[in-house]
């Protein structure tokens, strides 16, 4: 009767789980399709819908032609690149750091480098312009020392992406608490092999905790290529913190943007958002097959 | 910061649809894709009953219509907030694509938005000369209407005008012992004495509104209405160089900023210790930027009548600002919008202690002076013929029109924070003026 009772609780749990899989999954779908895929397809949709009805390029050509295109284009693959590289320098760095240290003492630090990453974009960005604005900032002398005597010096086309880079690295220190997982997740036993095999901390490092979690870093970057190319809120609250001098029109969003609601011209402010799709979609499709990060292990 | 697009009188749209393969079907574009209710004129059906309003407005007037609505119980007001004109207009295309959603009043923080907003892909502002008498038109101060008057069309009501004059810090003046300037040239001439005489003084700031605070003034052909798709820029003109060539000379000779008057260097080195001996720019400086932000005492400020170009043989100024009210043209409820419009511009808000800004509306400019006078007085004492001759002399053929991204704002300033000269900024402005505005669908014609 007893052992009844607890295998009938036992398929009772397990139902439950399932319905409150389902019930996640159920409500993950319903958001997906409303503010995911239906935009999505109703962009496609806009993208290549003529004035009159029927299928054109003629969006496409729009956004070509106007003179912020390329550069925009120009703008964001700098800002990649310059975020993208530091950014996975120093998770795995810190990650590797912080890994073989004291448990009570790995989750203070895994907290403070958290801090940052708990202030959204826009309230970074905030941040930033305060520390960066010579006038007001309490790092000054510093800035002064290096030549730079007002914002726009700081901000100069040349350091724009940089100043961007150095705000995401900062506010993104979710990569390091995701590879601090990464790496809890490798087994002691293989760590302790290459101990027991000679191999320092920095060889073992290098040789075999990396390579084991290059999956977990192939998913980092995926998911920091497409979140620059959605570059947005930061290069916009920079322009107004210049007067519109530094930032307007900076990435390829804002530009969509511009076209969305300042020309009211959303076919073309699909159009160039269709091509952000794709690009995300390429990168990811390549580092995939690369790393193939979707291949089972055995 | 996106902006917003303008154009005085419609159809840039248009103009851009032709530019490009997609020519054909120009006009009725992108409005009909998403709106059911497009076509430009045709009135809602009006709603007998009581009217529930809705407003968009900025912090500043909110107090306004919060007085119109406990003095007019019988209407239901529904005021909202909504940040800068640039989130206004956004939420605007947002209606119109969706069918639904707009205010029926809505302030317009900068005068050339009523126009941007009457006219494609907007097509927002309703028509109010069957609603405003024409007496009370005609009382507003002299131009000041101009960005509400389309044709026969009025599109807004004019809140306040912002006229520039000569600013003047009266202590220092009697001090140094100077003479006030009436001619830029002696403008120039006090300044770089002043640079000499009193370095670490001040004669004022380039960047900020520097197009609208000196370009205006002197009839610097910056962004000038040719027809309805067709601007003219032109800053290799005389009208143009003169000013950045004076502004080179201050800059350089230490006495004129190249920052803002608003930037928090400027005003740490300048504003708060009491080192600006004077500025050109805006009647709203008093208020706004002396008072509130460099904290002057009272009184200290005055001002005097408008600069003149000695060789033009007649002064010339120029405005920074003003606001206006827009009544939706969907709206249900016409008549009672358009007396809460008219209520805020020419009634009893304007009386109001919190009414910050000059008065468009002539009636209400007396007592708004009246009420200002303890802030600030007027070189010969009358503070009134400073601000009649400061309206009266406004060059009607600036051309207020909004392009996104033209502002000098976006190229000059960042310059001037690099250390370049104006002069050697004005073609990179003119280009940025071109491209912008093309972008936006206008024609350019450049140069002479």
């Amino acid at each position: 009767m007893a052992a009844m009772t607890v295998a009938a609780g036992r398929t009772g749990g397990a139902r439950a789980q399932a319905r409150a899989g389902y019930l996640f999954s159920g409500l993950y779908t319903v958001l997906l399709v409303g503010f995911g895929l239906v935009p999505a397809g109703y962009a496609v949709y806009l993208a290549f819908k003529g004035e009159t009805g029927g299928f054109t390029l003629d969006h496409f050509v729009q956004v070509a032609q106007d003179f912020r295109y390329v550069e925009t284009f120009q703008h964001v693959a700098t800002y990649t690149v310059a975020f993208l590289v530091p950014s996975l320098v120093i998770s795995i760095g810190f990650a590797l750091l912080l890994q073989p240290r004291r448990a009570a003492v790995a989750s203070w630090f895994r907290f403070l480098y958290y801090l940052p990453q708990a202030l959204t974009g826009a309230a970074g960005v905030i941040v930033w312009v305060f520390m960066l604005t010579p006038a007001v900032s309490p790092v000054r002398p510093l800035l002064t020392a290096a030549g730079y005597d007002n914002l726009f010096e700081v901000l100069s086309p040349a350091n724009l992406p940089v100043v961007l880079a150095i705000i995401a690295v900062w506010t993104s220190a979710n990569g390091i608490l995701l590879m601090y997982a990464a790496l809890s997740s490798i087994p002691v036993e293989v760590t302790e092999a290459a101990r027991l095999d000679g191999a320092n901390s920095w060889q073992t490092a290098i040789h075999v905790k990396l390579p084991m979690i290059r999956k977990w870093v192939a998913y980092t970057v995926i998911l920091n290529v497409a979140a620059s190319t959605q570059l947005f809120v930061e290069p916009q609250l920079i322009a107004g913190a210049t007067g519109g001098g530094v930032g307007e029109n900076w990435s390829p969003l804002q530009l969509a943007y511009t076209f969305a609601y300042t020309y009211a011209d959303f076919a073309s402010a699909a159009a160039l958002s269709l091509q952000l799709l794709v690009i995300s979609v390429l990168a990811a499709v390549l580092i995939i097959k690369r790393t193939s990060l979707f291949r089972m292990e055995i | 910061m996106t902006t917003i697009l303008t154009n005085v009188r419609a159809e840039r749209l248009g103009a851009r649809r032709r530019r490009t393969a997609a020519a054909a079907a120009a006009g009725v574009a992108l409005l009909a894709a998403g709106c059911g209710s497009s076509g430009t004129s045709e009135t809602p059906e009006q709603d007998d009953g009581p009217a529930t309003l809705v407003v968009w407005t900025d912090t500043v007037r909110k107090a306004g219509f919060e007085s119109y609505q406990e003095a007019h119980p019988e209407v239901r007001l529904d005021i909202q907030e909504v940040g800068n004109p640039d989130d206004m207009a956004a939420k605007l295309q947002l209606a119109n694509r969706a069918g639904e959603g707009w205010p029926d009043i809505m302030w317009a923080g900068i005068p050339e938005l009523a126009a941007a907003l009457s006219a494609e892909p907007y097509d927002f502002a309703a028509d109010l000369s069957d609603h405003i008498p024409s007496d009370v038109i005609d009382n507003f101060a002299p131009g000041s209407m101009e960005p509400c008057t389309d044709g026969d069309r009025i599109i807004c009501l004019r809140n306040d005008i912002a006229p520039s004059v000569l600013w003047y810090d009266q202590d220092l003046m009697a001090e140094f012992g100077y003479e006030i300037p009436t001619t830029w040239q002696e403008f120039e001439q006090l300044g770089l004495q002043i640079a000499q005489e009193h370095p670490g003084y001040s004669v004022g700031s380039a960047a900020g509104p520097g197009d609208l605070v000196y370009f205006w003034p002197s009839r610097c052909p910056v962004t000038q209405i040719v027809d309805d798709h067709t601007i003219r820029t032109d800053l290799g003109a005389p009208t143009c160089t003169r000013v950045a060539e004076m502004l080179d000379r201050l800059i350089a000779a230490g006495s004129m900023s190249p920052l803002n008057a608003t930037d928090p260097e400027f005003v740490r080195e300048y504003g708060k210790p009491g080192k600006l001996v004077m500025a050109y720019g805006p009647i709203w400086y008093g208020l706004n930027v002396f008072k509130d932000l460099y904290g002057a005492p009272e009184g200290r400020f005055a001002v005097a009548a408008p600069l003149q170009w000695e060789e033009d043989g007649q002064v010339w100024n120029g405005n920074v600002g003003g606001g206006t009210y827009i009544v939706s043209r969907h709206s249900s409820h016409l008549e009672a919008a358009a007396d809460l419009v008219e209520w805020m511009a020419t009634g009893p808000y304007q009386e109001q202690a919190e009414t910050v800004t000059f008065p468009a509306y002539q009636p209400h400019q007396a007592g708004w002076i009246q009420r200002n006078t303890r802030l600030f007085s007027a070189a010969g004492g009358d503070v009134a013929a400073v601000l009649d001759e400061a309206v009266a002399t406004i060059w009607p053929d600036y051309g207020l029109v909004r392009i996104p991204g033209i502002g000098y704002g976006t190229t000059v300033a960042p310059a001037l924070g690099t250390g370049r000269t104006i002069l050697e900024t004005l073609p990179e402005w003119q280009q940025t003026i071109t491209q912008e505005a093309q972008a936006a669908g206008w024609d350019v014609e450049q140069g002479e």
